[in-house]
Formats: C-alpha cells, structure tokens, sequence
C-alpha cells in the first residue's frame, strides 16, 4: 500500500528541462497498468450536505452537515480522498442527530413530495411506498426487497412501540440517513466482487460523476443514463459530462479549482493595511472570484486546457480594475477584459489572488516561497522542507545584505540548500514583478529596481515575468500536473508513481491540438483509475 | 423532583437549561458509595503551545536561560524563570522539568527535522511509519482515556480542543501531524473548535444551527440496531480492505450505544454545574492573524474542560493553541507581539519561532510565550477553585502536561524541550524544578504520570521514542 506520490522532490529531475518522469511509449506501458484502489469511503461533510439536500428535496438555505466535526484536511490531497474520509464515535453521533434534524426540516418543508401517498390509510403500505420510492436514490442505485424491508423493520418496531404511523415513517428515514448504504461510496455491493478489477457498473459510475462534477448525489437524468446503459459508452459519458457541466448545480470549480490553487486560503493572508489602504476585504474576495472566473470561462467554453497558463484575457470588475490599475470598468460584475497592459501577465499565474496565496509574508514578497508553490501546484515537484539547523540568511547585525537576488545567489552555493534552492528561487525570482498583493512593479520600496529576469535549471533564459509565464505553461510537467490533480479529485485517491502512464496518456489527448478543459474531464473520466477499481490491493 | 434515576436524555435536556442548578444535579449524586466510588476520579489534561521555544540565554544573562529557574529543587517565585514569572502565586501547583527530549524527532523515515512532526512526536513518543498518511500510535491523552474508559463509561472519551483553526504547513507531508496532538485506532481524534459547539454537545446534546430535537436519537434503540444490522449484510457484501472502513463505523456505532447504556443506568459523581455559553462568535477561524478575541476563544476551551471535568462528563482533555506551524500572526493579541521580518525563512513557518537570534525577535516570542502561560495558569486556578464530591480540589486529582514538541524553534530540534507538570493527580508533588539526565525521553515523563493515574504500565512510546525508565514525579 505504500508507493511513493507522484510528487518529486529535489533529485536532480528538474523541471523545466522539458524531460518527463513519465515512460516515454504510453501505449505498451498502459496496457499493463492497474487502475488503482480507491476504498470504500464516506461522504465528506460538504457532499453529505448537499445530498442531504438534494434526497430529501430541502432548501438550499438547510445544511445539516453544518453539526458534524470538521473534515480532516491535508495539504496533499483533496477533501474527497478515502485516506482522509475517517469515522469516529462523535461523527457517528453527529450523523444521528443530523439525520433527526434533516427529516424534521424535511417534514416541515418537503413531505408531500417524500410521501404521496395517504399514511393515515395506506398505513404500512404507504410507508413502505415512501421508502421504496426514496432507497434507491439515498443508495445511488436499485435496492433489494431486504433493504427496504430492514427501513420497512424500523418503522414496524417504532409502531410496535407505540409510535404514530408518521413518526414511525420518520424514524425509518433517519435510519435510512445513517446507514453505512448511505453515508458511504461503494464498489462492487451490486455485483458481488469483492476481489480484482472491478467494471465499475453505470450506477457506480454515475456516483463517481455526480460528486465528481456536483459533489452530491446523481439526478433523475442521471440515473435513468445508468439505467438504460448511457453511461457504458464513451459518447453517452461525453454527453452526460456536457449536460452535467452545463447545470447549476456543477461544482467543478469550487470543489476542484478552488482546492488545487487554496483559493479557499486568500482569506488568511495578512495585507498590511498601511502599505495597502485600499485593500478592502472586498477586493480580497473579487481575486477569488477572478481565478474561479477564469477556470469557469475556459471549462464552459470548451476552451484548451493550457489557456489556464496563457490566457490573454482575465475577469475584472470595478474594484479589481481598480486594483490592477486598469480603467474603463465599472460595476459589480466581472467582465471579460485583455490582461492588464505592460504588466507581463498571463493566465492564473498572472492572477494578483494567485501571486498573494503563493508567496510572501505581509512585509514582502518571498522568491524562495512563490518558487515552492508553483513548483508545487503547477508542475508537481516538491521540494522537501528544509534541514534542520538552517543558517539565518542575514541576520548578522552590521554586515551587509545585498539585494534580495544576491542574498539567494549566496544560499545557492551552500550545498545543503542549492539542490532545491536552484529550482525554486528563479522561478520565484521572475515573479518578483509582482508585490505582495499581486500588483505590478517595476521597483522594490526602497526604490531599487526588480530584476525579474533568469536562467532555469534547463538552460533556458527569461527577460521577465511573462517570458517565464510562458516557459512554464508549455513545460510538460504542467499537462501532466493538472491531469494528476483532476485524476485525484475525480478518484478520491491520491495518484501514485503506479499511474504515471495513465496520467501521461490522459495529459497526452486532453493537451492535444484542439482539446479543451471539458475534453480533460472528459478523458479523466474515460480513463481506467474512473472507470475501474481494485478490489483489493496488498 | 422524584429520586429516580435520571436517563441521557433526560440529562441531555435537563442541562439545556443553564438555569437549572443544583436541586436537579444533585439528584444525580449516588445515594451510596460503591467500590467504583472508593478509587479516587483522576484526571489528565495536555495543553500544547506550537513552534517551540527559545533556550539561549543571550538577553538575559541567565545561565539557563528563559525556561528554566537556575537552582534545582523547590520552586521560589523569586526564581522563576522570565517566561514564568506569572505563575508566581502557583509556584506550589506545578513543577518544571529539565533535561526532557522529544526523542522521535532525532531521527526517522522522511524529513524527520522540522515542525511538521513535532506534535504528533510529543504526544505518541513514536516515529510515524508514513509520513503522507496517518499512521501513527495512540497519544498518551488517548491511553488514558482508553483505560479510563474500561472502569465507567463517560459522555466523552476525551474533550479533545484546538483554539486556532488548523495550520498551513508549508513543508510537504500530511498536515494532520501538524494539527494534532490526538491519536487513536492509527487515527487522528477529531478536534473541536467552537467552545459553542462543545458547550452545546456537553450540555444539550445539540449543535447550534438547528432547533433542539425533540428527542436523543442516539437513544432510539431501533435505530442503532438497524445501523448494527445493515452494516454486518454491506460488510458481507465487501471485500476485505472495504470492510474495516464499514468497521471504523460500525464500531463508533457499538461505541455510542454502549456509552447512552452505561449512562442510563449510571449516576453522576460529583458536583456538576454547567457554565455560562459562550459566545457563538468564537469559533477558532482565525484568518491571518489571531484577534483580540482569541483570549476568550481560549478561555472558554479552559472554561469547558474544568466544568466538564465537574460534571464529570470526562476525565481527559487536550487543547492546542494552534496548530504547529501555523501561519497566524498574534498581533492581534497584543501591541508588542508585533514585529516585522526581513528573514527570508520567515515566511515559511510562523516568524518568531525562526527568530534567527534577533534579539527583537526572541524578545516578542518571549511575550507570546508568556502570554501562553497565562492560560496555563488560568487553568490551574480554576481547577484548584472548584471541588469533586469528596471536597478537595480538582487540582490535586489532575495532571496537567503544558509544552511544545520543538525544543528550539529556530533550530528545529528536539533537545531539552519547555515542559511543565501540574496538578497532584495520584501524588505528584508539584513545585520543583525537576531537572533530568539531559536526553530523558517525553515517555519518561508520561509513564510516570501513567502509573500516577493508575494505569498498570511499564513502557510508553515506540522506536526511538520509547521509555527508557520512569520519571519519578513523587
């Protein structure tokens, strides 16, 4: 079980070489490729509420998953990972209470629409109407006579003990809420393989794609495209993808974009209100909205995946015109507008929001650490933390510091720090064109130039900020990068060296000429890790 | 008001009521002593401050520096060290140890240096397997609650708190050993954040967000044994790997019951009287930088620990102040823990901790550390202000453990690390400076204050980390 992450550290396989750590013939290597074990796995809170919701018709202001503990949370993976999904004793009592809050709210709000036919006379019939009608949407898939008939049980003993027919139906609804059926994601129950490489069956995959694209459960549409075999063909997934992206309730962007890039962390970062007066905690929330816009706009679009890291365009309103010190923009509302002129941006890593999360501290921007994070989360390399016993750079009163790029050179030539300094401090370097909040410069407080021009490890030389914008969007680390995250959303596992040819093989057709973000989705989800699953793995 | 037994639930709401105050509680008191009775309740709380500290004496000349007194032996308030002056007036609460290691760090699979372990290391005294996933033995506020948990039943295993919401690491690795100090079943123990989620839990049964329910469905009998049987035909119906995680659930299922079980038929044993809620507005989202809010953000996390373990609802707690490696600044606690970086490795971890021996630096983690301290000392007068049933103070049934799993921030390592014990839980004699074999390992410590507790042990830790004999704290 234990095989290395797919994340390199600082071996000497530097990025930006154009070298790929992937086998070099995909199609012999893939044929003998595994498709990976994601185990059986709880809802997370987030997609618990929104199937609470959607099940049991709720309004979209009830969130019962408002009273269950905090998800754990991992820097290296996402909120839907199996490894992260555990269960405790005070989760399970959450659940209990949770489904007792839900079916209430659903009686108060909804039960015309859960019961339809009349209790006070149909009695137990009726009840057991109610919940062969709302098993198989809480389970994803059709039931057995034995599952509605252990709801069916509940409702008979609460009655046996004096309940009302209502209030026993209501039980039988908690119950319903609580079953492992329920709160857990399943492969193989329907078909009884319990060992080896599951076919994932259409309601199977059906699950996969809600969460996937909706982080809650299947629709009507949705589960008749399992039901009538839509789902076992590439041009029914294609246009399930579609229609599913096109929908309100996707979620893609939140739920992944949003995670990929710690969107969800620009709350946290510290502005120092005297440097920046203006940056109002409205701002600070448009920058998200900016980078979500982006990703929305090249994902509905069906614009090319790489137009993430090159676009030409971003989405500004009013006070992130103002921000940008661009003019001509008014209101609340986003628009499409050019990049900022002359400010060397292109693409999410041109995104002021983006160069606040990746790197700095209140009082300056930090080359070491914006080189980390986009070696990180655009190109998958990961430098280890730093030894123990690091020498403070600087800090001897009286000497002299020199620049910031003089001070990094001299850390580059301690051995202990250069192999992953001399990746990680030009790339932060040649983002030194932007501040702390992301806007553009020319020079530092003190009135000294930036220099935001230098050499990678392959050799290849940057003028400025967007020289090395476009380096990095055409280096193949950054296909496959994005491919390995979108595999490891939509799978809930962690990609593995075990999947580099799938990863490889997806990066390959969904980068291609004429491919678009949605032609990623779509090829994720036609690939062997979704479609497929190990049973059991030693 | 009828001497019947009170039920969970009755219990559960009954308290929902904080005006309702003793005339109910006491109908909760045993109407005999039992033999359960005769072993006196003890108790056990962790508190841990992240980043460890500073041990240099470059500011204040004294030969052992900032955390410790420069004599051995009883403490005088006079000769507290200057993180601890303001525990002068407890001086005779507590004790100081010197010379413990957080010995896991020393070595290990993966980067062992740094932050990002530091937590899980101090509480388990084990080097972890995988560095990516948890996988780790349980903390030693875990055993306790563990073997507690074998005599009697309580509401809570353990109150297992964090006053900050987690932290940013920004090395690689799983996260969860920077923001947890609580392990069980190879597991982490969920933390909690919002003393109003906690209070209503202890106190109601109920989250805030909705109305009360009309009833405990962890009591509803029907359900839970539907949950027991529906596992048992899925888990048939799984394969093996699939079958432990239905297993985690069905187990916390087994759990709860037995727990609603054992409190139906069990009374509480001491005095009990539920404190004020606390504000809604806490709930430990910091975002950038801790407000002045924080101090009663942890306040009331001390506040729910002693009245729980009045009411008896629990015997163990844990509070993290934040999570190692955190990225929240603290100048909104207060004016001078502000400060402004110019290292380049500043950015990385929280600042002060990587003071790079700038005196300004060690200067403002100094203050933040006393700061800390402050709740330390809260904690030890309010437990020492209230009473079990037999009269004496709840500080001399606790052992409360205070430190950080760092030793030297700045440096990341694990030598010689801020530790301080208090309480007299099994007859522990507080007030000394207790000054060890330099290189004792944190299991020595622990195992000490396990057999203080009672339990029957004579090893702690693993790997690296394990006991190698007992601190004697008598």
């Amino acid at each position: 079980m234990c095989v290395a992450l797919l994340v390199v550290g600082c071996k000497g396989e530097i990025t930006l070489r154009g070298k790929s750590p992937f086998p070099d013939a995909p199609d012999a290597h893939c044929s003998q490729s595994k498709p990976g074990r994601v185990s059986a796995r709880r809802l997370n809170n987030a997609e618990y509420g929104n199937t609470v919701r959607d099940l049991l018709h709720l309004g979209a202001a009830v969130d019962v998953s408002q009273q269950l503990p905090a998800d754990s949370a991992s820097l290296t993976a996402f909120d839907n990972d199996a490894a992260l999904l555990d269960l405790s004793p005070e989760r399970a009592d959450a659940y209990l209470h949770a489904a007792l809050a839900a079916v209430d709210a659903a009686w108060t709000s909804a039960r015309s629409q859960l019961v339809t036919c009349d209790l006070a006379s149909g009695g137990r019939a009726c009840a057991e109407a109610a919940l062969t009608a709302l098993a198989p949407r809480a389970y994803r898939r059709p039931v057995t006579p034995d599952e509605v008939g252990s709801l069916l049980g509940v409702y008979d003993r609460e009655k046996a003990g004096g309940a009302s027919a209502d209030d026993a139906l209501k039980v039988s609804v908690e119950a319903l809420l609580v079953s492992p059926r329920f709160l857990y994601l399943t492969n193989g129950v329907q078909d009884g393989v319990t060992r080896g490489v599951h076919r994932l069956n259409g309601y199977e995959v059906a699950s996969r794609l809600s969460y996937f694209l909706w982080r809650s459960m299947p629709d009507e549409a949705l589960f008749a495209a399992a039901a009538n075999g839509q789902l076992a063909t590439t041009s029914g997934l294609r246009a399930q993808v579609d229609r599913m992206l096109s929908l309100p309730g996707a979620a893609l962007t939140s739920g992944f974009a949003s995670q990929w890039l710690s969107l969800n962390k620009l709350p946290n970062i510290v502005v120092d209100a005297t440097r920046y007066p203006g940056f109002t905690p409205e701002v600070r929330q448009d920058l998200g909205r900016e980078t979500q816009a982006l990703f929305d706009f090249v994902l509905s679009n069906k614009r090319p995946a790489r137009e993430l890291f090159t676009a030409n365009y971003t989405f500004l309103n009013e006070r992130l015109a103002a921000h940008y010190g661009v003019s001509g923009v008014t209101g609340e509302a986003l628009q499409k507008m050019p990049v900022p002129v002359g400010q060397d941006r292109a693409g999410i890593l041109g995104h002021a929001g983006i160069m606040m999360l990746s790197g700095g501290s209140s009082v300056r921007t930090s080359p070491v650490v914006r080189g980390h994070w986009v070696l990180a989360k655009i190109l998958c390399e990961s430098p280890p933390p730093p030894p123990p016993g690091i020498p403070p750079l600087g800090s001897t009163p009286g000497t002299s510091e020199g620049t910031l790029k003089q001070r990094l050179a001299a850390h580059r030539t301690q051995a202990s720090c250069a192999a992953c300094h001399t990746m990680m401090d030009p790339v932060g370097l040649g983002l030194e064109s932007f501040d702390m909040v992301g806007k553009y410069r020319t020079q530092y407080e003190d009135g000294s130039p930036v220099d935001a021009s230098g050499t990678l490890p392959s050799g290849v030389s940057f003028g400025n900020s967007r020289e090395l914008l476009a380096a990095i969007s055409t280096d193949k680390h950054a296909e496959s990068c994005l491919t390995q995250y979108v595999l490891s959303y939509a799978t809930g596992r962690t990609m593995s060296t075990a999947d580099a040819c799938t990863v490889q093989s997806v990066a390959g057709a969904s980068f291609a000429s004429g491919a678009s973000l949605q032609d990623l989705v779509v090829n994720v989800v036609l690939s062997q890790p979704f479609q497929s699953n190990e049973q059991e793995v030693q | 008001m009828s001497r019947r037994p009170l039920s969970r639930r009755t219990l559960l709401r009954g308290l929902g009521g904080i005006a309702l105050g003793l005339p109910l509680l006491e109908a909760m008191l045993p109407r005999t002593s039992n033999a359960a009775a005769a072993a006196p309740a003890l108790r056990f709380v962790t508190m841990y401050f992240p980043d460890g500290t500073y041990q240099g004496n470059a500011l204040n000349g004294r030969a052992m520096g900032a955390w410790w007194p420069e004599a051995v032996g009883a403490l005088t308030a006079a000769g507290l060290p200057p993180v601890l002056t303001g525990l002068a007036d407890n001086i005779g609460d507590f004790s100081i140890l010197g010379g413990i290691d957080n010995k896991p760090g020393y070595g290990g699979a993966g980067s062992a240096g740094g932050h990002n372990r530091a937590p899980a290391y101090f509480s388990t005294c084990s080097e972890q397997a995988q560095y990516t996933t948890v996988d780790i033995n349980p903390s030693v506020d875990q055993v306790i609650a563990d073997a507690f948990g074998q005599a009697q039943v309580f509401k809570r295993h353990a109150l297992v708190l964090a006053a900050a919401a987690a932290g940013d690491a920004a090395d690689s690795g799983d996260v969860r050993y920077c923001n947890n100090i609580s392990y069980n079943n190879r597991t982490v123990v969920p933390q909690e954040r919002s003393p109003l989620n906690v209070f209503n839990s202890l106190f109601t049964g109920v989250g805030p967000a909705l109305p009360p329910p009309t009833r405990d469905p962890a009591a509803r009998q029907s359900i839970l044994d539907f949950i027991k049987a529906d596992s048992e035909s899925l888990k048939a119906k799984l394969g093996i790997p699939d079958q432990q995680r239905v297993d985690e659930y069905l187990t916390s299922v087994r759990e709860i019951e037995r727990r609603v079980q054992a409190l139906e038929s069990q009374r509480s044993s001491s005095t009990c009287a539920a404190p004020a809620a606390p504000p809604g507005s806490l709930n430990g989202q910091y975002q950038g930088e801790l407000t002045a809010d924080y101090t009663q953000q942890v306040t009331a996390m001390v506040d729910l620990i002693v009245a729980a373990f009045q009411c008896d609802f629990t015997r163990v707690a844990t509070l993290m102040f934040a999570a190692e490696s955190h990225y929240l600044f603290y100048d909104g606690v207060a004016a001078d823990f502000k400060y402004q970086s110019a290292d380049l490795h500043d950015d990385r971890h929280i600042g002060a901790a990587h003071h790079a021996n700038d005196p300004a630096k060690i200067n403002r983690l100094i203050s933040i550390h006393r700061y800390e301290v402050s709740f330390f000392k809260q904690l030890l007068d309010k437990l020492k202000s209230k009473t079990d049933p037999t009269g004496s103070s709840l500080l001399d049934s606790t052992a409360v453990v205070y430190g950080t799993g760092l030793a030297d921030g700045n440096n990341h390592n694990f030598e010689n690390i801020a530790l301080l014990v208090g309480g007299k839980a099994g007859g522990i004699v507080p007030g000394r400076f207790v000054k060890a074999p330099d290189g004792t390992p944190i299991a020595n410590v622990y195992l000490g204050i396990l057999q203080r507790l009672g339990l029957s042990v004579t090893s702690f830790g693993a790997g690296g980390g394990k006991s190698t004999g007992v601190l004697n704290l008598g």
